[in-house]
């Protein structure tokens, strides 16, 4: 696992309180990680100032698993 | 003793601090909003799917021509569009100078942010401001500053308003008017519960209310910026404690359900009249929506069907697993595989045999079954789907989507909403409908007020209003 996808599992088991096993990266964080919309918010915000990225709100609507926030944060990280 | 109301500034004009709750579809519209206005209160007219009007002030029904659900969606657009122009430019008209026109949007509807915006460019200086929930509207506050509009977003806790803040509204705290907190328990509609809250583990509203404060404060909004409490309101002086209380800062009031038994308002004399008998209990929190949030209804015989629907639901598994050891004989095809338990085999039998013949499959993993019927109308509604929501977990449609799909099986547990709430904006069949209501609804049968049956003007009822009663 590489390093940006270890630290976003680290902030999503945090903030969801899922068992970090469940956070793989094909897992939807609506559907299998029970996120709700406020969550979503809540861990794109975590993201953006972890990895001092800005997510704008129609990439948003892209990520919709670990994987996609993974590709994302990766492709626009200083 | 109630201490009474003092007017605010919202707009360009002193109004009480008394809102008209929102209402789709057509539950709220230019008859209630306008006298609402008229009454120096703040009116509502519901943007979601409203009705316009042909030469001869007929209603224009909203019926679906094209082939596909995207151009579906895009007529729908177009009649919310028009819908709500006529709505606010009536509602303005009968408002005469006084108090204030607010429309109100579910975030989450088909077209949303479309339908605001040419809605707004349509309407330029008769809408005073907007009030949005039901999802996560952080683009509402860039949209209200375009327009030159206030907005007053709809919130269920101060965790929520946080993100919305920081994400976006700090960015134009100038058209920020008030923050609406809508009770996810005793509110009407869809109800805005997390994970984070048990729907059946209610929590008083003093306490969210002041923290919503608090992170509003936090946030530098000043205690001038009024809180709007929405959802189980009825008498003002049970809220005496909420007036003037500096620990609350500025407190409005929202009135949802109230307002559906007045003269003006546009739902059925069938829907007044059983509002006026409801007893306790007999409002539902429910997640049968197909928005996947949770909502109030009445339990009629709509809800009890849904509610008998879900409940003949079995799990299954495709090949012979766990304690699922037994083929399923019943509701399905020979050629289909269905792995379930002995007990859930023998249950499915017995639903078939009281006429439930058919197992429609759920996105979870689970079989329903449903009579030839309903299967039939259920097929047809999702045939028919139009898009009327960003997405929707009983016709799979996703507006976002390229394919115009979730991709997920769609849900037979939910139901065409589109559908049934314009058959009962439009009819008397409140039995067989989603009939929205907020769980104070039980309080018109005992309010000396509306005895007799006595249904008042809008005007009326915000005089009473301001008596504490």
């Amino acid at each position: 696992m590489s390093d940006t996808a270890e630290r976003i599992k680290k902030i999503v088991v945090e903030h969801l309180g899922v068992e970090p096993d469940k956070v793989v990266e094909n897992a939807s964080f609506l559907d299998d990680l029970g996120a709700d919309s406020l969550d979503i918010i809540e861990l794109v915000m975590a993201f953006e100032e972890e990895f001092g990225v800005e997510i704008p709100d129609d990439a948003v609507e892209k990520i919709g698993t670990v994987k996609d926030a993974v590709s994302y944060i990766d492709e626009h990280k200083a | 003793m109630f201490k009474g109301l003092h007017p605010i500034r919202y707009g360009k004009r002193e109004v009480w601090p008394l809102i008209e709750g929102g209402k789709g579809i057509a539950a709220s519209d230019h008859m209630s909003a306008g006298a609402w206005a008229a009454a120096n209160g703040i009116g509502t007219i519901s943007a979601v799917n409203a009705d316009s009007y042909d030469e001869n002030g007929q209603i224009i029904p909203q019926i679906y021509h094209a082939k596909t659900r995207p151009e579906r969606h895009k007529e729908l657009v177009q009649y919310a569009i028009n819908g709500a122009v006529d709505q606010v430019k009536r509602a303005y008209d009968i408002a005469s100078g006084k108090g204030a026109i607010n429309i109100n949007v579910l975030w989450e509807m088909g077209g949303s942010q479309t339908i605001l915006k040419e809605v707004l460019e349509q309407t330029k200086g008769l809408v005073t401001g907007i009030t949005c929930g039901a999802g996560m509207p952080y683009k509402l506050s860039e949209i209200a500053a375009h327009y030159q509009v206030y907005y007053l977003p709809i919130v269920s806790s101060g965790r929520a308003f946080h993100a919305l803040w920081k994400r976006a509204y700090s960015k134009v705290p100038e058209f920020l008017a008030a923050v609406v907190y809508e009770d996810p328990w005793l509110a009407g509609g869809h109800n805005g519960l997390s994970n984070a809250e048990d729907p059946l583990l209610p929590q008083h509203p003093y306490e969210r209310v002041l923290n919503l404060r608090k992170v509003m404060r936090a946030a530098g909004i000043p205690d001038s910026t009024p809180i709007v409490m929405a959802g189980g309101v009825w008498h003002l002086e049970e809220w005496n404690d909420w007036i003037d209380n500096p620990e609350l800062g500025a407190i409005a009031f929202q009135f949802g359900t109230r307002p559906l038994v007045t003269q003006e308002s546009p739902v059925s004399l069938a829907w007044k009249k059983r509002l006026m008998q409801l007893d306790e209990g007999d409002v539902l929190l429910h997640r049968f929506s197909p928005t996947g949030f949770y909502s109030s209804a009445v339990k009629n015989t709509f809800l009890r069907n849904l509610e008998g629907r879900s409940e003949r639901q079995i799990a299954f598994s495709v090949k012979e697993t766990g304690d699922h050891t037994c083929l399923l004989d019943a509701g399905v095809n020979s050629r289909a595989s269905f792995w379930v338990t002995d007990s859930d085999l023998q249950r499915a039998r017995q639903w078939v045999a009281d006429g439930f013949t058919t197992a429609l499959r759920t996105p979870d993993g689970t079989l329903v079954f449903v009579t030839t019927e309903e299967m039939r109308i259920i097929r047809k509604d999702q045939a028919d789907c139009m898009g009327c929501l960003s997405q929707c977990n009983f016709s799979s449609w996703s507006e976002s989507s390229e394919k115009g799909t979730t991709g997920r099986i769609a849900d037979p547990r939910s139901f065409c909403i589109q559908k049934t709430l314009q058959d009962i904006a439009h009819s008397d069949e409140i039995e067989n409908n989603l009939m929205f209501s907020g769980h104070s609804g039980y309080r018109f049968k005992t309010d000396p007020f509306y005895a007799n049956n006595f249904i008042p003007t809008v005007q009326q009822l915000i005089d009473r209003i301001l008596t504490g009663k």
